[in-house]
């Protein structure tokens, strides 16, 4: 096994490169005025700047938590750019062969070409760099259906009505440090509404990138799915190799009401630092929805990037037999650092709430679950079952299990169960008895821990998840 | 084909020192090809460690030789031998949660093929030939869609044994107890499925406690192993006299039959010849 | 996951003075008056005291004095304290009572303790034992400063105040069969006084290849404070059955602190119970120090009326090979709370751990409360960790079946309760206290029909 964890401590950042896009930057620092800036450049309403402004007047009485497992230097808020733009040549684009080259060119790079996409997946992209939105696909389908799915900047001037009704309403702006510094700096993400009784028709996937030196990238996403409308949501992002930390404060919010099902995937991997943990983006999200009567929210993600990854998609389980669910793979390697996990507050009453989290550690890197389940006095006939593995892959590395269970009725029912160990040497040497190389076997063992969670997500984002695992596991056995 | 020249085996403790306690204590066995050979014995003389060691597992010390088609089969890896076409039905076949039955079986057939210089299977192919060999072992294809193993009962663990072999045409099978925790049904479909391998081209070595299965299987030649030597040798009614009277006396043994790799010799050291007792009966039905 | 940060209580001058005062003769107990004054009590937002209510045990034990002259008869005492047989030994307020102890020579003894088993009070102690505890209670019992955590309050209030030192000390390869008692009994306030302040010492030294039976109980007979602690180390292939019995006053405070070490080979086996009090916390902290130990920790809480309880483990695999299990289950009743903090550390290194931790919560009550939290921090790889943890009710279908073959209801609830206490206290000895844990969990059910 040691010749496994070697190969992984080798292994090279497979989308690491680095594309050059003139951008338009605000000046280095957050004041209030890098807010109004931010909020003048975007020609918001006076409502927004508003909202931006109490969410900062927060931020700046609090100081950074330090409960997760996680270390790292001191994060210098005033040495970073919050807003970054490509810069527009001449005109906005009303086509993609209007969009800058080089744009087009990061994309092919990455794979995801939007012409491949727009014609083989049937995906609309809502695609993102740095942090203006560049290009939207699938708007005529997806309005014949009356789904709304644009960047968060167009929504705030075409929808302000919805905007203004939902945002904030599931994560608000003094929710948490980095929640407050999302809501006070945000600079573009997505919006999406569903309305009444309808099911989207594809699945809408938004790719980020983050690009410019020094950007914090702070993207917000809103996700409507009103009375009996479902949708189901793809985010996938890489980012290219750098030397210096790359802070990233992202919030999602999901609003389902009665009846809805919303599902979201993530496929993360964006660039983790070196061998020796220098560099990698810090990853510090906020991810939650609340579900009304019989809504059902469904957060799946496979996170391999992130040098520190600070993460807990949520669901507020408010109406009655509401459902919540989180499905968790997350590898960590090198001196990758994780701590992830969910938390799911049952309010109505039969609601339910499976945790399914995997975790896989190698190397030198430290793997944390932490996760809330929360059962108020009003939440009759509750269910929880909650299910967290962790993988150890070498002597170096750490596994943990922080649950929290808090439980306030009688008639709920929770059950958790965690195990630790490594790859078991019986499975290793049955695999190989039959022909199986060391590294083809662990690969194949792996992707079998891996399975419960891979199965829930959308089969392309299934087969990018093996793809991704069988890249953190290139070269594992020498 | 298989020539084991004086081999002995120990237990390797934590720090990877071999314990002063030998659990074989220098086997010789020649297997040519198209033999059955069987080996029997009591618990913890050392029939599963003799698999382990020749299949390649770590943690044992080793010395002797071993050769297979005349290679050095103990400088190479499990999968190398594998490979070369040794295979070992697995006493207690593992489970591997979340690998489907279908994706691990094409994965081995085509790594091994590979390994031969031989194409891949496509998987239509593939699929077409294990539908096959399943209905043989009167296999439900369903197996072929749930997880290497896991939540199998005992029988169809051994048949999936049985099912990999046949898929992976090895050149010599080591059968471990496969006939252990089998109902009377499932031993004739798995016997049937291992005696349709029987060609000239192939050997196999079929490890067991008892000589049932060997009422299906015939074997050519019968070796009595115990505390770590092959104490006796004959032909298939030597089977049938070890039935009858037993291992001999001290067959109890303080270990436990499954322990592997600690799975140790008779600690009492006891190197009594079986009782040789009367003329073997003649051989005869057990049905 | 707030992070709002509240600080930790100070303690009374005025309460620091009174306990300094109580140990004139002694050399420096300004090194921890100085220390609480600085630090004070535990941080209520350090994760190890989230669920411990320690405003509340802060009020109560600032309110409290230790007792004047210990106020206790032998009438009374005799119909409040149990007997299990073996020898029995009595603190009342922290103080050992000759009067009320069997003397471990005594000839009344069933089974007389063999030579090399030693209980009593430390000073009392002669000979090698006494420097041994000594040095015990050098390094555990009264910590220094530098010794002490942040959120170390209690254990120097302890060091502080302190009564005297319960003692048993087993030399090497002496076993001991009968069961060694160590009983503390708070006394309630007299006529106007402050409640009462207690603060029973408890040491336990089992040698290489020794073992013995002990059981700890600590009783109070009105409302105050207990803060107990408990120092053991079980030495090279030594064994030890430990019970800690709670079982204080409905309207007492009582902060319990257990700190084991186990050595090469060494055998634990500890039970922790929890009847009384109407707040308390019972912190267990094992440190396998020597390979191939194995460390079984169980308790079991009931918890009735408006009681809290707040049990937390830590347990640190520190070397390669040991084997630990923790099983620790309440029964919560009408709007008490139980929590439950079980941290298993497996440290670099500590290969070959394995270790498996459950946590059960039984309600009975539409307001009772559990919070739970299983944790497992392992930084080696070749470990076996598991751990699980349920929260639930009766099962219906279970008091169903019992009830369709012609069982009553309140009978099934009551077999179906102490059904799920009987893989604890099925290990409790001797058997007359297994019945009165029986008797009790009776009492509590019957106690929510009623």
């Amino acid at each position: 096994m040691t010749d496994t964890v070697e190969g992984l401590v080798e292994r090279e950042y497979a989308f690491g490169f680095h594309s050059d896009i003139e951008t338009d930057r605000a000046p280095k620092g957050l004041t209030e005025e890098t807010i109004r800036f931010i909020s003048a450049k975007k020609n918001e309403p006076e409502w927004m700047l508003a909202w931006r402004l109490s969410a900062y007047g927060y931020f700046v009485t609090q100081s950074e938590p330090t409960w997760a497992r996680v270390h790292h230097p001191e994060i210098d808020y005033q040495d970073m750019y919050y807003w970054a733009a490509p810069k527009p040549k001449g005109e906005a684009p009303k086509s993609l062969d209007e969009v800058d080259p080089e744009i087009i060119d990061t994309f092919n790079k990455l794979g995801i070409s939007l012409e491949e996409q727009k014609r083989l997946s049937g995906v609309a992209v809502d695609a993102i760099i740095d942090s203006v939105s560049v290009a939207t696909t699938f708007k005529a389908t997806l309005a014949e259906a009356g789904v709304i799915f644009c960047s968060f900047s167009e929504a705030v001037q075409d929808h302000p009505e919805l905007v203004r009704k939902y945002l904030g309403s599931v994560v608000g702006p003094r929710d948490n440090f980095f929640a407050a510094l999302n809501s006070a700096v945000f600079s573009d993400g997505s919006f999406c509404f569903v309305p009444a009784g309808v099911k989207c028709p594809m699945e809408l996937s938004t790719y980020f990138r983050i690009n410019a030196e020094n950007t914090g990238q702070f993207e917000r996403t809103l996700i409507v799915a009103e009375e009996g409308a479902s949708v189901s949501y793809l985010e996938g992002c890489t980012a290219p190799m750098r030397d210096e930390n790359q802070l990233h404060a992202a919030v999602v919010e999901i609003v389902a009401l009665d009846d809805s099902d919303v599902k979201y995937s993530t496929v993360q991997n964006w660039y983790p630092g070196d061998a020796e943990g220098r560099g990698g983006i810090y990853n510090f999200v906020t991810k939650r929805g609340r579900a009304g009567n019989r809504a059902k929210i469904s957060w799946t993600q496979v996170e391999t990037g992130s040098a520190i990854t600070w993460k807990y998609p949520s669901v507020i389980l408010a109406g009655d037999d509401a459902v919540g669910e989180f499905y968790s793979v997350a590898v960590t390697t090198n001196h990758q650092q994780a701590d992830t996990g969910t938390k799911m507050i049952h309010i109505g009453r039969n609601t339910s709430s499976t945790i399914v989290s995997k975790g896989i550690s190698a190397g030198r890197a430290q793997n944390t679950y932490r996760g809330e389940v929360k059962v108020m006095r009003s939440a009759e006939g509750a269910r929880n079952y909650t299910q967290c593995d962790s993988l150890l892959m070498g002597p170096d590395c750490g596994a943990h299990t922080f649950p929290y269970v808090e439980v306030k009725n009688d008639s709920s029912q929770i059950e958790h169960e965690a195990s630790t160990s490594k790859i078991s040497e019986d499975q290793l040497f049955y695999c190989r008895q039959r022909g199986l190389s060391e590294e083809d076997a662990t690969n194949m063992i792996v992707n079998g821990f891996c399975r419960e969670v891979f199965d829930e997500l959308p089969m392309e984002y299934a087969v990018e998840a093996q793809a991704l695992m069988r890249i953190t596991l290139e070269g594992a056995v020498g | 084909m298989l020539s084991i020249q004086n081999l002995t085996a120990s237990v390797l403790d934590e720090s990877g020192t071999a314990e002063s306690n030998q659990i074989l204590r220098g086997i010789d066995l020649e297997i040519g090809p198209g033999e059955v050979h069987a080996i029997m014995g009591p618990n913890g003389s050392g029939k599963s460690t003799l698999s382990n060691v020749l299949t390649g597992r770590a943690g044992y010390g080793v010395s002797g030789k071993v050769l297979f088609d005349g290679a050095d089969l103990l400088s190479m890896d499990p999968e190398e031998r594998a490979a070369a076409g040794l295979f070992l039905a697995f006493q207690y076949p593992v489970e591997i949660p979340g690998v489907g039955n279908m994706y691990f079986l094409r994965t081995a057939v085509n790594a091994v093929r590979t390994a031969r210089g031989e194409p891949e299977l496509s998987a239509t192919a593939f699929l077409a030939t294990a539908k096959e060999a399943m209905a043989e072992l009167e296999m439900d294809p369903a197996f072929l869609s749930r997880s290497v193993n896991a939540g199998f009962s005992g029988g169809e663990k051994k048949r999936n044994e049985v099912l990999q072999m046949t898929l992976l045409q090895p050149r010599l099978a080591i059968l471990d107890e496969t006939d252990s925790g089998l109902d009377i049904d499932a031993l004739r479909i798995v016997a049937h499925g291992i005696e349709k391998l029987r060609n000239p081209e192939r050997s196999m070595l079929i490890i067991t406690h008892y000589p049932r299965l060997l009422e299906y299987v015939k074997p050519d030649r019968v070796h009595v192993l115990r505390a770590g030597r092959i104490v006796r040798e004959g032909g298939p009614e030597l089977a049938y006299e070890l039935e009858e009277m037993g291992y001999g006396p001290g067959e109890a043994t303080a270990e436990p039959a499954d322990a592997t790799p600690t799975d140790t010799a008779d600690p009492s050291g006891s190197h009594a010849e079986p009782d040789d007792g009367p003329q073997a009966p003649q051989a005869r039905s057990l049905l | 996951m707030s992070t709002a940060v509240r600080t930790a209580a100070r303690i009374p001058g005025e309460l620091l003075d009174s306990l300094a005062g109580d140990r004139a003769g002694e050399s420096h107990p300004t090194v921890w008056s100085e220390w609480l004054e600085a630090n004070g009590l535990p941080d209520p937002s350090a994760e190890e005291w989230r669920y411990t209510p320690l405003d509340e045990m802060a009020e109560a034990l600032f309110a409290s004095r230790p007792a004047g002259s210990p106020g206790i008869d032998p009438a009374t005492f005799d119909a409040v304290a149990p007997r299990h047989g073996g020898v029995r030994l009595v603190f009342i307020d922290g103080r050992f009572s000759e009067e009320l102890s069997d003397s471990p020579a005594s000839a009344d003894l069933e089974e007389p303790l063999p030579p090399g088993a030693r209980v009593g009070e430390l000073c009392g102690l002669q000979g090698p034992h006494a420097a041994d505890a000594a040095e015990l209670l050098g390094r555990w019992a009264l910590p220094q400063g530098e010794d002490l955590a942040p959120n170390d309050g209690f254990r120097a209030l302890n060091a502080l105040g302190g009564g005297d030192t319960a003692v048993v000390s087993i030399s090497p390869g002496v076993a001991v069969g009968s069961p060694i008692h160590i009983l503390h009994l708070r006394s309630a306030a007299a006529g106007d006084d402050p409640p009462t302040l207690s603060q029973p010492r408890t040491l336990i030294d089992v040698g290489s290849g020794a073992s013995c039976r002990v059981i700890e109980t600590h009783l109070s007979m009105g409302a105050g404070f207990t803060n107990a602690t408990t120092r053991i180390r079980v030495g090279v292939d030594g064994h030890l059955h430990h019970i800690r019995v709670q079982d204080e006053h409905h309207a007492a405070h009582h902060m319990g602190d257990t700190v084991v070490e186990t050595h090469r080979g060494a055998h634990l086996e500890s039970i922790a119970v929890n009847l009384g009090a109407s707040r308390s916390r019972c912190g267990i902290d094992l440190a396998l120090c020597g390979e191939h130990a194995t460390a079984d920790l169980s308790g079991l809480s009931l918890l009735s009326a408006d009681q809290r309880c707040d049990t937390v483990l830590g347990v640190d695999h520190r070397v390669p090979n040991c084997t630990s299990s923790q099983d620790f289950r309440s029964i919560v009743d009408d709007r008490a709370r139980s929590s439950f903090c079980g941290h298993v550390l497996v440290d670099h290194g500590a290969a070959g751990t394995d270790s498996s931790q459950s946590n059960r919560n039984l309600l009975l009550s539409r307001r009772a409360q559990a919070d739970t939290r299983p944790w497992l921090e392992i930084l080696a790889d070749d470990v076996k960790c598991t751990h699980g943890a349920t929260v639930g009710r009766i099962d219906e279908d279970a008091r169903f079946y019992m009830l369709s073959r012609g069982i009553p209801a309140e009978k099934a609830e009551s077999m179906l309760i102490g059904a799920f206490a009987a893989e604890v206290i099925d290990d409790v000895e001797p058997p007359a206290l297994r019945d009165t844990l029986y008797a009790r969990i009776d009492e509590l059910d019957q106690g929510a029909h009623s």
